[in-house]
């Protein structure tokens, strides 16, 4: 390296303490990134299976044209290898249509409350949850793609609190819990 | 290589379908360009999301990892493509330069540096954050990282004669930014 700098000279020794400005600590990144990106690839990972279910679950085809296209499914299922996974959370055939759903979350305690999840590609601010009510009770109601979404609350914008309220939780492979969330195809009269 | 499974180890078992498994290559590689990710975008969020984004990159294009003991060379080129296209949104959103704020400036509360030291890092590093992209970046790998210009080369995809000569403008390139400065 030494060398490199005597082409430079008479600036070498100026170069050197410019050189010697530089921050050269360690960054550590948050926690919560190194969570995010295994909530992602999970979400991605339950969604493959959540589209082939509905895929094959929806009463959309003749019974002939539905005989055929379950042999296809059973097919496509021998043949599906649980690999890395891509594309769409949403589920097949929702297409752009998005259904309400409110969360609410207990924190009489709390100066802000916000909601991240994969709909928001796991964004560390989230979305902010309006409260708290008279209860201590916070409140946010999102248009969510039908299909299967992880989310979880941040309390004060620290604190990461999967939803106590909801049924089903995993594990988000660094000692905390997301909270997942199924949204149902609404059905149209 | 730290005790525990090797890379190419644990990418065959993620692609045989263990996904939790590639949490063990976040752990193991999220804070390792993140210095590198900080400088390139400027801020330490903004590193944080592009090195986010860069590991589900990573994880749906597994299987095109052709070389799987060299992962972390091939993360890196990832990485060094999302810093490249978190600038671009970024200059796309605003024509605003970098504000003080966004610049990775050391702490104040430095305990090697006093108030001098701190002013003169700050110019460098505002200084640094001036320069095109891809003489910001062969400085960095160089004189933050460490990289020998073969790393470099091989990381970069680029010949070792062709990096001398950005290096070289890049140095130049700095030392004229900083015209002026009592260093």
């Amino acid at each position: 390296m030494k060398t490199e700098h005597e082409d430079l000279s008479p600036d070498a020794e100026r170069f050197g303490r410019i050189i010697e400005a530089l921050d050269r600590r360690p960054v550590r990144l948050p926690a919560r990134m190194r969570a995010a990106v295994m909530a992602r690839i999970r979400a991605e990972r339950s969604s493959a299976w959540v589209r082939t279910w509905t895929w094959l679950a929806e009463p959309r085809l003749s019974p002939l044209a539905a005989g055929v296209a379950l042999a296809a499914g059973i097919v496509a299922l021998l043949l599906f290898r649980p690999q890395v996974q891509t594309g769409s959370r949403e589920l097949a055939g929702a297409g752009s249509v998005t259904v309400p759903v409110r969360l609410v979350f207990l924190a009489p305690q709390a100066a802000r409350v916000a909601v991240t999840g994969d709909f928001v590609r796991w964004d560390p601010t989230g979305i902010p949850l309006v409260g708290p009510h008279q209860n201590g009770v916070w409140s946010v109601e999102l248009q969510l793609s039908p299909g299967l979404h992880h989310y979880i609350f941040i309390v004060d914008g620290t604190e990461w609190r999967p939803d106590p309220n909801a049924a089903s939780q995993v594990d988000d492979g660094f000692g905390q819990k997301n909270t997942v969330l199924l949204v149902p195809v609404q059905k149209v009269s | 290589m730290s005790d525990g499974p090797t890379d190419a180890e644990i990418i065959a078992k993620v692609l045989g379908g263990d996904t939790d498994l590639f949490g063990v290559l976040v752990e193991r590689y999220s804070d390792e360009f993140a210095r590198y990710a900080k400088y390139m975008t400027g801020s330490e969020d903004d590193a944080a999301d592009a090195i986010q984004e860069s590991l589900v990159r990573a994880y749906r294009s597994l299987r095109r990892c052709q070389d799987r003991m060299n992962f972390k060379g091939w993360l890196f080129r990832i990485v060094s493509n999302q810093c490249k296209t978190h600038l671009t949104r970024r200059r796309r959103r605003s024509t605003e330069p970098l504000s003080d704020e966004a610049i990775s400036v050391p702490s104040p509360a430095d305990p090697v540096g006093d108030a001098e030291t701190a002013d003169v890092r700050r110019k460098v590093h505002q200084a640094l954050q001036q320069l095109p992209t891809e003489q910001r970046e062969v400085l960095v790998l160089k004189y933050v990282e460490g990289l020998s210009l073969p790393e470099m080369a091989e990381i970069l995809s680029a010949g070792v004669s062709a990096l001398k000569m950005r290096l070289l403008r890049a140095r130049r390139e700095l030392l004229s930014k900083l015209e002026g400065v009592a260093l």
